[in-house]
Parts: structure tokens; sequence; C-alpha cells
């Protein structure tokens, strides 16, 4: 039943998130507005469509359907040009628009389908039915179905298949002194490598922020260090160590606004005084070492609690 | 699959579970009329999520227009929609109160900004007061999926005008 | 032209220094939380509204006339900040919302 839930979540996204041209079809099959009626008759027989767009140089001119063609036969004049009986003020979408549209549309003026116009070039470029709204959307789940199962077989795939009373998995990342650059780049790589192993979003976030706080001090004030995380069953603890000058006084690095950052730093929006304070925060459990002239020590706990167990199983 | 908002998200989950369930109930009618009755309320449960939605979030179609943005980086403003805005300059404050997948507008273009962003599961950044990012900064920004839009407003005005517009801030609660 | 002192109660702000006028006119708003920044940008008589705690915000402030500091977030100033300030004649308020929020607020009340 979570499986279902969770399609019928990823359907409402998707109307939002794809548009008109992803699912309509572009190949129309089209009428000129100086064919006649009797023509119409084979064409919609032959394609076993009810309706076609009234074209000309591409431009969209009206619609015709077999109603359009059963009366001009009870009125005796199937001879007569099509852009005399098509219907003129026609409704249509614009390609970019989001799939939901189509769906709005056809339900409230009950068509069949509709044709699609490019919003720049005013152009003629397809039609949608609601058939075509099913078609796309499946193809679409399928694609993200396929990418969710590869990624949760890579990842999730590694501790689900680890027989053990205790997990213990190390990452370890290096931490270049001064280069502003490539800061933060020891943080975003455990963010990816934790969400891919399944943990909450939240929790991944917290970690992250607290991480990448204590990666950008070793960054601005140590000659460099390393991010150490270690994933177990029911927490996370990380290890951020660096060689060089050390904090003099912790207790006066943890209060509020607190810096030592020099200006250049500050100008770049770091070195306010709120780091440590910000890792506290987000951390379940902190513990800052620090021995001048050698370097600093800051380990903090994440417990998984409840957002574990929320992690997606793979259910067989 | 990104989330709009997962707060909307659970509540229509529990939306279609009752669905679910009803359909489970009444197992023995036919097919045909399950599906109408899951399409219907399908149907009513879009248009719901959309009316409660509005208030609270604006696409960035919607904040390039209010700005006069120039869009840096990434598609499809039209559906990315933000929950809501925070004005700041701190990276720590940018990562203490900002909330996911809200905008980030701020003066600082470095890539570090870009690199908060991520960490912080920020959606998209507006640069105030004409300051364009190097390349490195939009290259980052690629990678990682995160909408880059740049304004001539100062900060000031910009986080006027988006709020005078409805969107919301990251107050603390 | 808005007051300083017009805004106080309406937007719930907490006057932290203790000795400057209240009463001067407020030509605009400033935010930022760079220093450079306001230096470079902000002009005489703005409202500035920031996160920033630096005690370097009164000498700022001080330099460029501007007519108070609002910070957002329920920043607390230090104790050394406000003597500065009240020697400078730099109000300094206090506001619990974020600064996006604070800034709609003003400019709702015509500060632009």
């Amino acid at each position: 039943m979570g499986h279902l839930q969770e399609e019928f979540t990823k359907v409402q996204e998707l109307v939002y998130e794809l548009k008109i041209e992803e699912a309509m079809t572009a190949d129309v099959i089209t009428v000129k507005p100086h064919n006649h009626m009797n023509e119409l008759r084979d064409l919609l027989r032959d394609h076993r469509i009810a309706g076609v767009p009234v074209v000309e140089k591409n431009k969209l001119l009206g619609m015709v359907s077999i109603e359009d063609f059963i009366k001009s036969l009870a009125d005796g004049d199937v001879n007569s040009r099509i852009d005399a009986k098509m219907t003129r003020s026609v409704t249509f979408l614009y390609a970019d628009e989001p799939l939901v549209h189509a769906i709005q549309k056809f339900d409230k003026h009950g068509f069949g389908r509709l044709p699609v116009v490019n919003r720049k070039t005013g152009n003629m470029v397809g039609i949608i039915t609601k058939g075509d709204i099913i078609k796309g959307l499946l193809k679409q789940l399928e694609v993200n179905y396929h990418e969710d199962e590869v990624r949760r077989y890579r990842a999730n795939h590694v501790l689900n298949d680890i027989v053990a009373d205790r997990i213990s998995l190390i990452l370890q990342y290096d931490v270049v002194a001064r280069d502003f650059e490539r800061a933060g780049t020891a943080s975003s790589e455990l963010k990816a490598t934790l969400k891919s192993l399944g943990i909450g979003r939240e929790i991944v976030r917290r970690i992250a922020i607290a991480s990448y706080e204590a990666e950008m001090n070793a960054v601005i004030y140590s000659d460099g260090g390393t991010v150490t995380a270690e994933v177990m069953n029911d927490q996370a603890k990380i290890e951020v160590i660096d060689h060089g000058a050390g904090i003099p006084d912790i207790e006066r690095a943890m209060q509020l606004g607190y810096s030592t950052a020099p200006e250049w730093i500050r100008e770049l929006g770091f070195g306010a005084g709120m780091g440590l304070n910000n890792i506290k925060r987000c951390a379940d459990v902190m513990d800052l070492q620090s021995e001048v002239g050698k370097g600093t020590h800051l380990t903090s706990i994440f417990y998984f609690k409840k957002q574990r167990n929320d992690e997606p199983t793979r259910n067989h | 699959m990104v989330f709009a908002n997962s707060a909307c998200v659970r509540r229509n989950r529990s939306e279609q579970g009752q669905l679910v369930r009803q359909a489970e109930v009444s197992g023995r009618t036919s097919h045909a009329s399950n599906k109408i009755e899951l399409y219907e309320q399908g149907k009513a449960g879009l248009v719901e999520k959309r009316k409660t939605q509005r208030e609270h979030e604006m696409t960035l179609a919607e904040v390039k227009k209010i700005l006069d943005c120039e869009v840096l980086q990434g598609d499809k403003l039209e559906t990315t929609e933000i929950i809501t805005a925070c004005g700041c300059d701190l990276m720590s404050d940018v990562l203490q109160f900002i909330r996911p997948d809200s905008l980030l507008l701020t003066g600082l273009t470095h890539p570090q900004a870009v690199r908060t962003a991520e960490i912080a599961d920020v959606r998209a950044i507006c640069f105030v007061r004409g300051k364009k990012p190097d390349g490195k900064t939009t290259r980052l920004a690629k990678d990682k999926g995160i909408w880059l839009l740049a304004t001539q407003l100062p900060l000031f005005e910009s986080c006027a005008k988006l709020y005078n517009g409805g969107l919301l801030g990251c107050s603390a609660s | 032209m808005t007051s300083l002192h017009e805004i106080i109660e309406p937007l719930g702000l907490e006057v932290k220094t203790s000795d400057t006028d209240l009463n001067r006119e407020v030509t605009g708003g400033y935010a930022s939380d760079l220093l450079s920044d306001v230096m470079a940008n902000s002009n005489a008589g703005n409202l500035w509204v920031t996160l920033q705690m630096h005690t370097n915000i009164v000498a700022v402030a001080s330099l460029k006339e501007l007519s108070a500091i609002i910070l957002v977030n329920n920043r607390t100033p230090a104790d050394s900040t406000l003597v500065k300030a009240n020697e400078e004649n730099i109000p300094i308020l206090v506001s619990k919302s974020p600064a996006f929020i604070m800034i709609g607020k003003l400019y709702e009340m015509g500060i632009r």
C-alpha cells in the first residue's frame, strides 16, 4: 500500500513538472482551410480520429470535427470549404505549459484533444489527448522508477547486505588549508554519500551543515586536516581534525559573534563567529578539544533515531 | 524526484491513503468504476494542493518578473517553486536559518555561496545589486542543480518586493 | 518622510541604546551584512538592516551618517558595541524577525 501512495504522490508532482511538449504527439494530421468537407471523411476514417486542426503556414486557424462533417452532410453541402464549417475560436495550449494545464482544460471543456502552439513562434507544434497524458506520465514514472532502483541497489544494498551485529563504515576526506575555492568539497562529498546510503534528508542536512562549518574553520585557521565520518547502525560520528595554531580559549571561541577572522574572510561572508554554535545546534553531542600550536579536534555525533527506521527498504 | 513541499506531500499521502482504503473496501465493484473513482479523487487532490500551496510558494518565473532578473543557471522556471526566502550575506546564518527548498538573496557571488546553498538544500540564489558571479560559481551551481538569478536591485528592495509579492520569510519558528 | 520613533512600536523593535536620538528622519533602507558594501553603497539617513554584530558596525554607521541600525534574528549587541553606539549617537534596535520580513514591513511603512 505504501508503494501505491508513493506513486500517487509522484504522479501529482509529475503533472506539474512535465511540460505539454514532453507528452504531446508532434506528428499531427492536419487539414488546410481550402480542403473540402468531403475530403475530411476519409481522413477521419483512415486515422480513426474524431477531429483535426486546420492549419495554414504552420498557423492554427481552427478545428474541424466529425460533428461538423455530419452537420454539413445533413445540410447537403459536403462540397463546401473546410474554413466555412470549422470552429474558429479554438482552445489551445502552449508547449511550455505544465501538463496540469492540459488536465484542467480537458476537465473544464470536455474536449478530447487540444492543439499545442509554440509560445514564441505562434506555430502549431503538436496535439495532446488524454491518452498522451497517461502515456507521458507512465513513461516518466518508469524512468524515475528505474533511476530509483539503480540508486537504491548501489547504495542501500551495501548496508543491507552486511550481516553483522554492529556496522561501522569509515569515510575520510582531506581538507586543504587556505584553499578557499575548493573549501567545502569534503562536506559536499560526505553529504552526497550519506544521502545515497539512504539516511534521511533532514539528518543528512544537519550533518552536512556541521561538517561544512568545521571544514571552513579548518580551511581558514589551520594548516589542513581531515573530515572523518563513521556511519554506524544508529548514529554517525563526524570528526574534523586539523593541524596548526589551535584555539587558545575554547570558552571564548564558543561565544556568539566572537571571531578572530581576518577582514578578507569576513568580507566573504565567513568568520562572523557563529560557526561553532551552529555545529552545536545541529549535533546531538559535540566535543571540542584544542592544543595551541598543535591543532583542533572537533567531534560531533548525530543519532539517527526515528529517521533511520523511515529509511526506504527493499521489500520483496 | 524533488518534492516542492514535504508537508503538503505528506498531507496528500494521507488523503490518498484514505482513497486507497476506500477502493479496497469496495473491492467487489468493477475495476472500471474503481478507476473512475480514483481518477476523480486524484484530480480533486491536485486542485486542493494547488490552492493550499499558492499562498506560500512562488515560482522562479515570478521571482524573475518581480525583480527583473537575468537567469544565469537553470531552466523550467515556471514549474520551479521556492517556499520561502532569506536575505543574508553571512554564510553561517544562511546555514542556520534558511529552510530547505528556499531562495537565498545575497550580494556574495563566490563559489562558497553555492556551496552553502548545496549544503543547506537551498533551491535558488538571486545575486543582488548587479553583482555577477564568475564561471566557477556558475559551473558549481550547474553541477549541483542550483538555480542562479541576478538582479540590479539592492538587497533591501529585492526583499521588499518579494515580501509584498506574497513570499514568506524563514522565521525561526 | 518617516521619523525613526514612528516605526519602533508598530514593528515591535527593542531599543538597545539608552542615549540616542530617536526623532531623526529615515531617508530609506539599506540591507547588507558586509561592512565594505555598506561603506560603499548606503546613503546618509538610511536605516541599516543587518545581523552583523561586529563592533565596527557603529563606526560604519557613524561614518556614513546612517539613521539607525536594526539587528535582526534577535541578535544582541555586545555591551562594548552599545557604549560606542551611545557615544556616536547611533540607535541600535533589535527585532526577532529575519531580515526578509523586517525589510518587507519597513517597505510597507513607506521606507524605500
